[in-house]
């Protein structure tokens, strides 16, 4: 039996049914499938994971053209299912029968209407673990409202916290509460398993992924509770530290940080500048003279970087142990010489867009490593070796089913 | 369901040798999900006890920080520097599954580096997070919170295009990465059940941050655009209200066309200038001021819960003192209440998954409050 994934890594043997669409849930699951597990992606041609529709609406380019389906399904096998069906409940029990986990992102009532509740899935497959992550929760009183990422960064008390000083809340731009959801789905997935290979039986994981961004601002909100008020929004300054910042360099919007944390870095600051005589002026010889003074000290560190660029701003000041970096802009990130040795990008060939670096392991294993070795799967590409080689199907079986639309490679208008 | 049961990592025990908050908070997502994590202290107690809070001297806040980034943990105070803790700490390692350390480790706790401490106990998954990674030209770069959020093309889209790039409130930089540090350890843990060994797992905050990027940089590859900060206007934006803030995103026709029935603008559904999203962008801030002047005179409970039960997806943009009594939090028991333990009362996030009931959070540790018998229990089993 051939497989058109070589798996390595330390999760090699688990397998996972994944229903989930857009990131949230697709970010979890390639976490396993970076890192070994054998990831079974299931879409169905009357509903397509929504990245491959946005990217045609926005951008009038076909269903295999989207950047983020394609970063974030690597190294998982996909294939077509009508749920709906019959035959679909069919194939899908068999894979259940066969998988260590299912993800699914679904707003709560979805499972229950498709007949797919965890009664039926652990009926299926009692050893079963579920891990659901809708919006807000599969319980209380707002379980069912509707929103993407920016809503829930919107929930989540992230905005308040971010903001140009005096003005309003900001978000991110990053539609963060996805990945952020992503990464606690991963997390509690491996803690779900790791108990039900202890102690066996099935287990049913709700996550929140608005819970899962505010879980991750536990240090704003306890401050908020020891001072009776929340930090204030200050833009990019510190509370104490200066020069601490966001700083213009030579080209039209580029920009560099500095984040000078002692004296002694101020002292390199100013040597690098070429500004000896600053580093013995007593307006800035510490921390809080510095920041009694910061719109001074901001005006002649951005008299400097206006003049450069911002890569040298950050090698300059790096080299004299002065923390800086460059504000990278999208290109600046797929060209860091550091990720590249790191082999964090991988470059992969995908059918109808071609090769292009994809986003890599986020941790280094030092005996198992993962590998990227596939591109994202194009619309049920996977359909004839999952129904043949693992559910057991054969030619005319499979024939009938793409007769019937339950599987199929092509969305149904 | 049993508090066994919910208690889903209750046979892992980890030794957590961290100076920054990533390293920490990797070991309290351990900790809430039931592992038995050990956080070794100077003998004079961690120094996060007294400066985790953003302004120098400022105790109280870094107390009740420290409270948040450590429960569930015990404590022993150890003298890594006296021959005696040494052999303490060795032994704790090696009765450990695990070990979490960062780039401060070395200086804190008098340890030899990651490579060594590996080859000491090769049963031991060992955690090294630090902001760069082990290996490469950056490796021993210094970051702080802005650093990240430049180097990974996070802060280029946040803000508005006619100012500078702006740094995200919260500490993601460091909670982020230390989370999926978490999940790194499971997975080590994992492997070591058929293999019987240990590895090295090393974690960049830059990796893990950068994975927030494939809309950016992914789309630059595929298109060569290089996409910049909008500032948010609508249809993803946030207006001001009567009482304080209201998150619009709108991003469906079918939300569209209700939202305006919803605020009474049948007008610009009649108008093509409106009549689909790409047309809409042409009028971004236009229609934010309009959505702004429309819940200007409104509290936010008068909107978001019809408009919710509209199928529009309006919301809340919540202060911090807000978040804590979201109605979806108290149905669900989000945030807990924990006593400190020198009696201070703390209402503090809870874990943000659950199987049927919420995982109760437990209290963080007294400097070296578990010390004694942590000792007492180590010398049971060597037999002396």
């Amino acid at each position: 039996m051939t497989t058109p994934l070589t798996k390595q890594g330390p999760l090699k043997g688990t397998t996972i049914v994944d229903l989930s669409m857009w990131w949230s849930g697709p970010l979890a699951t390639k976490f396993f499938a970076m890192m070994g597990a054998d990831v079974i992606k299931v879409e169905s041609i009357q509903r397509v994971d929504g990245w491959r529709l946005a990217v045609r609406l926005m951008a009038d380019a076909g269903i295999e053209a989207s950047n983020v389906f394609n970063g974030v399904n690597v190294n998982k096998l996909g294939i077509t299912l009508d749920l709906s069906s019959e035959e679909g409940h069919r194939i899908l029990r068999d894979l259940v029968e066969r998988a260590d986990a299912l993800v699914e992102n679904y707003s709560p009532r979805v499972m229950d209407n498709l007949g797919l509740g965890d009664d039926v899935l652990f009926r299926w497959n009692p050893e079963l673990v579920i891990l659901s992550m809708p919006a807000f929760g599969l319980t209380g009183p707002w379980r069912d409202f509707v929103g993407f990422a920016p809503t829930i960064e919107q929930f989540s008390g992230l905005p308040e916290l971010t903001g140009y000083e005096g003005g309003p809340p900001v978000l991110s731009g990053n539609s963060i509460a996805d990945p952020s959801a992503g990464i606690t789905g991963a997390f509690a997935l491996l803690a779900g398993l790791h108990a039900q290979d202890r102690d066996g039986g099935g287990r049913h994981i709700d996550l929140s992924q608005l819970e899962s961004l505010t879980a991750l601002l536990g240090k704003p909100l306890m401050e908020q509770q020891a001072k009776g008020q929340p930090p204030p929004r200050r833009g990019n300054r510190h509370a104490w530290k200066a020069p601490y910042g966001c700083y213009p360099c030579a080209e039209d919007d580029t920009w560099a940080v500095i984040a000078v944390s002692n004296d002694a870095q101020w002292q390199a600051l100013c040597e690098v500048m070429g500004e000896n005589a600053l580093a013995g002026d007593e307006r800035f010889r510490t921390a809080a003279s510095r920041k009694g003074h910061q719109d001074e000290v901001d005006e002649m560190v951005s008299r400097w970087t206006r003049e450069r660029n911002r890569h040298e701003v950050a090698e300059a000041l790096q080299a004299r142990e002065v923390p800086a970096a460059a504000v990278y802009r999208p290109s600046d990130l797929l060209a860091d010489q550091h990720l590249r040795e790191r082999d964090y990008f991988v470059e992969l060939d995908r059918a109808e867009v071609g090769r292009h670096p994809h986003h890599g392991l986020p941790f280094q294993f030092s005996r198992t490593p993962g590998a990227i070795t596939r591109a994202a799967p194009t619309l049920g590409q996977d359909n004839r070796h999952v129904l043949q080689d693992i559910v057991g199907l054969s030619d005319a079986e499979i024939e009938a089913l793409e007769a019937k639309q339950v599987i199929g490679t092509q969305p149904v208008e | 369901m049993a508090l066994e049961e919910a208690q889903l990592l209750h046979d892992l025990a980890f030794v957590e040798l961290t100076g920054n908050v990533a390293g920490a908070f990797c070991a309290k997502a351990l900790a809430d999900t039931g592992a038995r994590v050990i956080k070794v202290e100077p003998p004079r107690g961690h120094p996060q006890r007294s400066d985790s809070a953003p302004e120098p001297g400022d105790t109280e806040t870094s107390r009740s920080i420290f409270e948040w980034l450590n429960t569930g943990k015990e404590s022993v105070a150890i003298d890594t520097r006296h021959p005696d803790g040494v052999a303490l700490l060795g032994r704790l390692l090696e009765n450990a599954d695990g070990a979490i350390v960062d780039e401060r480790t070395q200086e804190l706790y008098a340890l030899p580096d990651v490579a060594t401490l590996a080859e000491q106990h090769p049963h031991l998954v060992v955690a090294a997070l630090s902001p760069f990674g082990a290996t490469g030209p950056h490796a021993d770069w210094l970051s702080d919170d802005i650093i990240q959020y430049a180097m990974t093309c996070w802060m280029h889209m946040t803000g508005t295009p006619d100012r500078e790039p702006l740094a995200s409130g919260g500490d993601l930089a460091n909670t982020i990465p230390g989370l999926a540090a978490a999940s790194g350890v499971l997975m080590a843990i994992h492997e070591r059940k058929s293999s019987g060994k240990g590895q090295v797992v090393d974690i960049a905050q830059q990796d893990v941050l950068a994975l927030f990027q494939p809309y950016t940089s992914l789309s630059y590859s595929y298109t060569g655009m290089e996409r910049a900060r909008t500032g948010m206007p609508f249809p993803m934006t946030i207006v001001p209200a009567a009482d304080g803030y209201l998150g619009i995103n709108v991003l469906t026709q079918v939300q569209w066309e209700t939202l305006c029935a919803f605020a009474g603008m049948v007008d610009l559904l009649e108008d093509p200038e409106y009549a689909d999203p790409l047309a809409r962008a042409a009028h971004a801030q236009e229609l934010t001021d309009r959505f702004a002047a429309w819940a200007a005179d409104k509290t936010r409970a008068e909107i978001v819960e019809e408009a919710q039960g509209w199928r529009i997806p309006l919301g809340y943009v919540p202060t911090p003192d807000e978040t804590r009594n979201l109605k979806q939090h108290e149905a669900r028991d989000f945030f807990q209440t924990v006593r400190s333990s020198d009696g201070a009362e703390l209402m503090m996030p809870g874990v943000p998954f659950r199987i049927d009931e919420p995982i109760r959070v437990r209290r963080a540790p007294a400097v070296n409050e578990q010390g004694d018998a942590i000792a007492r229990d180590l010398d049971e089993r060597h037999g002396s």
